[in-house]
């Protein structure tokens, strides 16, 4: 075993790398960026050292001689590259080998193999494995325009080095492709320095199904079962299972052979998985074709770890460090899949905003736990700054369970008990996934997503503490009403009555037992003098300017109900408190009518209501009126004071 | 009035309580508008419509005593079996002596408010007319212990809201003058002081006479009291003369609200139109004075067969759209706050003190106040607050603080010829200012994290602002260019 490994990468999977290098008993290198100085994974490594320049990390990252001069520095006899930045460059495997390093991956020459995707899919074609119709690579984009003609639309135009989303588009008629071509290009020569693209036959509905392969310098070659990586949102994916649910175990077979008989014919070496898609729609249902090979460990590798109970990354490490699939316990024969995991991708992506990735600082960070749920995070905790430069991942959550359906009521329970605020996630999008039938039936498809568009809806995030603090916060800066003046909650002056007994029968009782005819006519032949209580409307608009809340204007109202049961009416509603409500409570009116009538239920309610334009300023059309009555009747209101300004009848 | 009460007869379940505003005082021999005859064929013609109930109106306190018992006994005699409800403002001090004469005359309701929450520009006070009328014909039934037992309540609740007193300091006879209501009083006092005539107020009730006065004497609330309330501000402010005003109203500017009353939006005035002033200010104005039209949509929304929170929304947006709009925005930043004591609402946080809030049943949050930062350049502060325990930052701009710091210009939703970033990034322009683009052409790029992304013209037109130098970096729905 290596004395000493260095992580070429940061955030989870460079803090993944560690632990495993840990349980081997090697010591750990970390490198960071400037912009990455309060991460975790630098804080994580045994020694991390600074790389590149102030204002560019993401090329801090790509620069090989950085890394092989880090590795040189801090006397490191291996170098671990995760996956993204140089994970799959036969450069960097190269210069690690020429400064007597190990690169812990394949060697250069089957990443090249691998990574090309053109040379990848001729060892493919003559292993026997099917492929997609595609064109040759090239930066000619007449020539692409041409070969897609060829093919035939749908098509995905492709660069040669891409991965992870970049520098692929899917691309459905002609007119779409030359956009599409350019901006393609330009992303791939600017993430890998080359610009070279291809096309390729789009498959229908297709599912994504990929095996983890792993593969010794003996040659001795087996896959660890596949995992379902349909669904994505924009190519990228957001939630991975283990094994594929709902897949014929005769489809399983064959994928799981032509991906070790691929690895194999290209003398694959180490950690790495082979993709295919799977047509669920067209004439092809059921037919799978290899799409590529990714040297390197995925980011869903866990799920994988989570069923087979292999360590994938301690595994890459041993491999490289020269040891067999025998050595480290592994034989076809030997691995099994036990249970169920799925892995779900907790990004700052915002479901408000179109899934822009948000940046800001922490401010509470509280993860799930307990049995069958994994956290594989970076740097995430409340206080830190999540900056725009890299991804916009926080943490990897995966849920394990002894069938599909366990791990994911597993996974519900976990979503449901993340608590991050102060960056926008993805996590109501996440759980409106989990709770789709379809997905639970285990219908996946890589267009699962764009098919149920009510998906991305942004859903409303109860999150009441952060709204009642971000409130409470700028009223305490900003003193609209000046200073705190001290006081009591005027609750606390509530007489002590029995508040469980219910109130006397009342005139809202006669209204309703008479009809309001009858009940006018009881008025007028009462004794005593009946009365009106206008507190709830006509005095505070008179002398607080109608700013009286409904809290205040309630917490009281069963107490007048068993107090003062026979007062004839309160007034309670009219126009100023409407626009008052609305415009500088924040509530709204007729929920003001609802707890009211809620809290009184024995005395009439009444209203002001102005004839021409009831409680607006401009008049409405008859129908509006109605609907106004009607909708204030029905709500509560037993009494209707109209007026007209000019008393015009 | 006809559709509103027509609209209440309908429920079958509710009451027709309608009302006369009450202006001006039928015992003066002057009074040659606002008399009995006046009132006496408005009731008859508010009795007409099937109400179940008549109200007097007086919105201002300017029906004495006397008037009252007049009234109300000539009402009385005339409409014997119709139930008289009586409701009045504070605003002179004695309003109790109406309240008590117009019940002996044979009113059978009036309106009163908790002592706390009553006189001068309130209602009188409910225990004064509970305590008046005890153990006399004209005894309210309400324990005279109850309501003042409930009144330490009031007192406090307007303790808490103080600062939204309107300053009325007491009662004024003024008002028998100026008759401006009451809720009128106290938003034109505050009024007065935003422009700078606090200390002059009963120069603002002079010119809230004399506007009247040339508006015709209208009766006075809520719409038309709009009106002469916003021409005294108006002519107080330009500092006129009245008799030039009345004059040669043509050489000053002039309140819409003012234009739209004499145009007849409100209706017709019962002592007729002040000419010639009237048609000295409409002349060579067009005025359209019309219903806000009602689409098939909203018709439909506002149906009894619509779900009741649509109904609500729409009825809600058709009266006050603005208000409406902001209280959309309001409860999506704040949420609901009503679980919030008003203290702390109005107030906020308070060292050593933690609010406690139950937002739902058998769900506290306890918030607490550590500290507060100094603002940073921006003017913002960090107020590290505590929510269950837990210590939670939250970003406050101070707006009392000057910041010189110019803000990246924000795209308007509003124009569609405004290009937004679509995310924060570095954005660079694939086009220059003055170029023609279609809809839907490229015209910058933008990256950002894993992603590239094209930003297309939303509408075709000429670059007339690009805000790019070069590749810059840009946040989100930061302004990157616009089309004219």
């Amino acid at each position: 075993m290596f004395s000493k490994i260095l992580v070429a990468n940061r955030g989870e999977i460079a803090i993944r790398a560690f632990r495993a290098a840990f349980e081997l008993g090697a010591r750990t290198v970390g490198v960071y960026t400037w912009e990455d100085r309060a991460s975790l994974h630098r804080q994580k490594a045994d020694e991390a050292y600074l790389i590149g320049e102030r204002g560019h990390p993401v090329r801090a990252h790509l620069d090989i001689d950085e890394i092989i001069r880090v590795a040189k520095l801090s006397g490191a006899d291996a170098i671990y590259p995760g996956y993204g930045f140089l994970s799959e460059s036969p450069d960097l495997a190269r210069a690690a080998s020429a400064a007597g390093i190990t690169f812990i991956g394949p060697t250069a020459e089957v990443l090249e193999r691998a990574g090309n995707k053109v040379t990848a899919k001729e060892h493919a074609i003559a292993a026997g494995v099917p492929v997609l119709a595609s064109s040759p690579a090239t930066t000619d984009i007449q020539a692409l325009l041409d070969a897609a003609d060829e093919i035939g639309f749908p098509v995905f135009a492709k660069a040669v080095a891409g991965g992870g989303g970049r520098g692929m588009r899917r691309v459905e008629t002609r007119e779409e492709l030359r956009g599409a071509l350019e901006s393609a290009m330009r992303e791939a020569e600017a993430a890998f320095g080359d610009g070279s693209m291809f096309i390729e036959q789009a498959v229908q509905r297709p599912r994504h199904i990929e095996v983890q392969i792993l593969a010794d310098a003996t040659g001795e070659t087996i896959h660890l079962f596949e995992r379902d990586c349909s669904l994505q949102r924009r190519h990228q994916k957001v939630v991975e299972i283990a094994p594929a649910p709902n897949l014929d175990p005769v489809v399983r077979e064959a994928i799981l052979r032509d991906a070790v008989t691929f690895a194999r014919s290209i003398g694959y070496l180490n950690a790495g998985t082979v993709e295919f898609l799977l047509d669920t729609a067209g004439p092809r249902a059921g037919r799978h074709v290899l799409i590529e090979m990714n040297p390197r460990i995925q980011v869903e590798h866990t799920v994988t770890e989570e069923v087979t109970d292999v360590d994938l990354v301690a595994s890459q490490m041993r491999i490289a460090a020269g040891e067999t699939l025998a050595d480290l316990g592994l034989g076809q024969d030997t691995v099994r899949v036990r249970g169920a995991a799925l892995q779900c991708r907790i990004t700052t992506e915002d479901p408000w905003h179109d899934f822009r990735p948000d940046s800001g600082r922490i401010t509470t960070y509280r993860s799930p736990g307990g049995a069958g749920i994994r956290i594989d995070g970076g740097t995430v905790n409340a206080g830190v700054y999540v900056s725009p430069h890299f991804d916009s991942m926080l943490a990897k959550m995966t849920a394990r369970g002894p069938d599909f359906a366990s791990a994911v009521r597993r996974a519900k329970r976990g979503l449901a008990e993340f608590r991050i605020r102060g960056v926008a996630t993805n996590i109501p999008f996440v759980q409106a996934v989990l709770e789709d039938p379809a997905f639970i039936a285990g219908d996946l498809s890589t267009s699962f997503i764009e098919e149920r568009p009510e998906l991305l809806e942004p859903r409303e995030s109860a999150d009441r503490g952060t709204k009642v603090i971000t409130w409470l916060a700028d009223v305490t800066v900003n003193q609209p009403y000046g200073p705190h003046p001290g006081g009591i909650d005027p609750v606390v002056k509530l007489p002590q009555i029995d508040l469980t007994a219910p109130p006397p029968a009342g005139s809202r009782q006669q209204l309703l037992e008479l009809g309001p005819a009858a009940f006018a006519a009881r008025l007028r032949a009462q004794d005593g003098l009946a009365v009106t209580e206008t507190t709830f409307r006509d005095a505070h608009q008179s002398l607080l300017a109608t700013r009286v809340r409904t809290r205040d204007l309630v917490e009281v109202l069963p107490h007048v109900a068993r107090m003062t049961p026979t007062l004839w009416s309160i007034e309670a509603w009219g126009g100023a408190t409407y626009d008052v409500t609305l415009r500088f409570l924040g509530e709204d009116p007729w929920e003001r009518l609802d707890a009211i009538r809620r809290a009184l239920p024995n005395i009439c309610i009444q209203m002001l209501l102005r004839g021409r334009n009831t409680v607006g300023y401009t008049p409405y059309p008859a129908a509006v009126t109605e609907a106004f009555v009607r909708e204030a009747a029905s709500s509560g209101i037993d009494v209707f004071r109209i007026f007209d300004a000019l008393n015009d009848v | 009035m006809r559709p509103a009460i027509e609209a209440v007869l309908a429920t079958g379940t509710t009451v027709a309580e309608v009302a006369m505003c009450y202006t001006g005082d039928l015992l003066d021999p002057d009074e040659d508008l606002y008399t009995l005859d006046y009132y006496l064929a408005l009731a008859e013609r508010i009795l007409e419509t099937g109400a179940h109930i008549l109200a007097i109106k007086d919105m201002a306190g300017l029906l004495r005593a006397g008037a009252a018992d007049r009234l109300v006994r000539a009402l009385r005699e005339r409409f014997p079996d119709t139930p008289i409800h009586v409701h009045t403002h504070d605003t002179p001090g004695g309003q109790l002596a109406t309240l008590l004469a117009a019940a002996h005359a044979g009113a059978d309701a009036v309106d009163a408010a908790s002592a706390p929450m009553s006189g001068t520009t309130s209602q009188p006070s409910l225990s004064a007319l509970v305590a008046a009328t005890a153990h006399t014909e004209l005894d309210t039934g309400l324990s005279l212990r109850a309501v003042s037992d409930l009144e330490p309540y009031w007192e406090a609740v307007r303790a808490v809201y103080r600062p939204f007193e309107s300053g009325l300091p007491g009662p004024t006879g003024r008002v028998y003058t100026h008759e401006i209501p009451g809720g009128q009083l106290s938003n034109l006092r505050q009024q007065a002081i935003s422009l700078g005539l606090g200390d002059h107020f009963e120069k603002v009730e002079d010119w809230y006479a004399a506007a009247n006065r040339i508006l015709g004497r209208p009766t006075k609330v809520t719409p038309s009291s709009k009106a002469v309330g916003d021409l005294a501000l108006q002519l107080v402010a330009a500092d006129a003369d009245p008799a030039d005003f009345e004059a040669h109203p043509e050489r000053y500017d002039i309140p819409d609200s003012v234009i739209g009353f004499l145009a007849g939006e409100l209706g017709d005035l019962p002592g007729g139109w002040p000419e010639p002033f009237r048609s000295k200010v409409l002349k060579d104005r067009t005025i359209n004075i019309g219903e806000t039209p009602l689409s098939p949509e909203d018709e439909w929304d506002i149906d009894a067969e619509a779900d009741r929170t649509t109904r609500r929304r729409t009825l809600n947006r058709l009266l006050f759209a603005g208000p409406t709009r902001q209280r959309e925005e309001f409860v999506k930043r704040y949420g609901d706050l009503s679980p919030l004591s008003t203290l702390d609402y109005l107030y906020g946080l308070t060292p050593n003190e933690e609010a406690s809030i139950t937002v739902d049943r058998g769900v506290q949050l306890y918030v607490g106040l550590e500290a507060i930062s100094e603002p940073d350049d921006h003017g913002y502060r960090t107020v590290m607050a505590t929510l269950n325990g837990q210590l939670r930052p939250v970003i406050v701009r101070d707006r009392g603080v000057q910041v010189d710091i110019i803000e990246a210009e924000k795209a308007d939703p509003g124009k569609p010829g405004h290009v937004p970033a679509p995310f924060a990034g570095n954005a660079t322009a694939r086009v220059s200012e003055g170029e023609r683009v279609q809809a839907g052409q490229p015209v910058a790029m933008i990256e950002a994290m894993k992603m590239e992304a094209t930003i297309t013209a939303p509408v075709a037109g000429t670059v007339t602002r690009v805000l790019l130098r070069g590749t810059q970096h840009v946040e989100a729905r930061d302004l990157i260019l616009e089309i004219g």
